[in-house]
């Protein structure tokens, strides 16, 4: 064999001792093949349907309630597994946090967050509820005759939910007071997450209901 | 064997063994642009509206997104037997399908013309 054969020969070793090598190398480090889930905004909008049950229990708990937590979540990924909706394994974080200042003002947040890691950082999805409330004035209203004294709330009332879409903020959530009664509740929507409600002025407190079932007492 | 075909050597080695370290991750995705509107527009409705309604789910995915999707079923309700079929078009192509949890306990499959 002349000098270039041996040398390509040489080469063609060589190259293969090293390949040989990277992909031994490789089978070492990744024994499990992969499967990644391109996911798009439906297993998102879907952990957010999740929370929005969430934050509606815990509007009538006053609380978020675990129990309440994991049956749903266990249901959700026992529907996932089995008609395989690729939602992915989450961690969550739940606040809620309220302030009321007497009959002259109020406020309550709610707050879930999904993590698809360590619970810091960037988060996967998260949804937001918060109404303020704050007396204006009293005014009259005639009831079957009657004059009767109504106290004027504004409330401001919106849901934020954040995920792949970015952000995305429902203001018209259809507020229906929860029960009826012989003295009517006026509401009013304005526009932009504001209404305008009255109910008689001996009420402590009035409950409205949203579109989704989400609890809003108005007064203290 | 001078320096620059050993350099070429290592390089081929490198080049290979950066792609082989990628061969093992599978990407499972969407093939269309069509399946993503679908799916964008079926995560509308569920963070818009709070309860799923198959009719108005059908008029408003067919209103939206008529075009691409190809066929509705309801696989599973949480109260009742499930309605099983909502719609489907003549489309005898090949399609996408997307699996989707509707509040309060309803899973649908819509397909999308592939």
């Amino acid at each position: 064999m002349d000098e270039g054969g041996q040398t390509l020969g040489l080469a063609v070793l060589l190259l293969a001792v090293l390949l040989l090598a990277s992909l031994a190398v490789i089978r070492s480090q990744t024994p499990i093949p992969q499967i990644v889930v391109k996911r798009d905004w439906v297993q998102a909008a879907e952990l957010a349907s999740l929370a929005r049950f969430w934050i509606v229990t815990a509007s009538y708990m006053g609380r978020f309630c675990p129990r309440v937590i994991r049956s749903s979540t266990l249901r959700l990924y026992e529907l996932n597994e089995t008609y395989g909706l690729d939602i992915p394994y989450t961690v969550n974080v739940t606040v809620l946090e309220k302030g009321i200042l007497g009959n002259e003002s109020g406020w309550v947040y709610f707050d879930v967050y999904f993590y698809r890691g360590p619970t810091y950082g960037d988060y996967y999805v998260r949804y937001y509820v918060r109404y303020e409330w704050r007396f204006r004035d009293c005014y009259i209203k005639y009831v079957k005759g009657e004059a009767c004294e109504y106290a004027n709330y504004s409330i401001t009332y919106v849901h934020r939910i954040y995920g792949p879409w970015g952000l995305f903020v429902l203001t018209d959530l259809e507020l229906k007071p929860e029960s009826e009664s012989g003295y009517p509740v006026d509401i009013s929507y304005v526009g932009e997450g504001k209404w305008w409600v009255g109910f008689p002025s001996w009420w402590a407190n009035c409950t409205f209901i949203d579109k989704f079932g989400v609890r809003v007492v108005v007064g203290g | 064997m001078n320096v620059g075909r050993v350099l070429e050597i290592i390089l081929i080695a490198v080049i290979t063994a950066s792609f082989a370290a990628l061969s093992h991750v599978v990407v499972k995705m969407y093939g269309t642009p069509y399946t993503q509107t679908v799916n964008r527009v079926v995560a509308y409705y569920i963070l818009v509206e709070g309860r799923y309604n198959e009719s108005k789910f059908l008029d408003y995915i067919l209103d939206w997104a008529g075009e691409d999707v190809v066929y509705v079923e309801e696989l599973y309700n949480f109260d009742r037997t499930p309605e099983g079929v909502l719609y489907k078009s003549e489309w005898g192509g090949g399609y996408y399908a997307i699996r989707a949890y509707m509040p309060p306990g309803v899973v649908i499959e819509v397909r999308i013309r592939g």
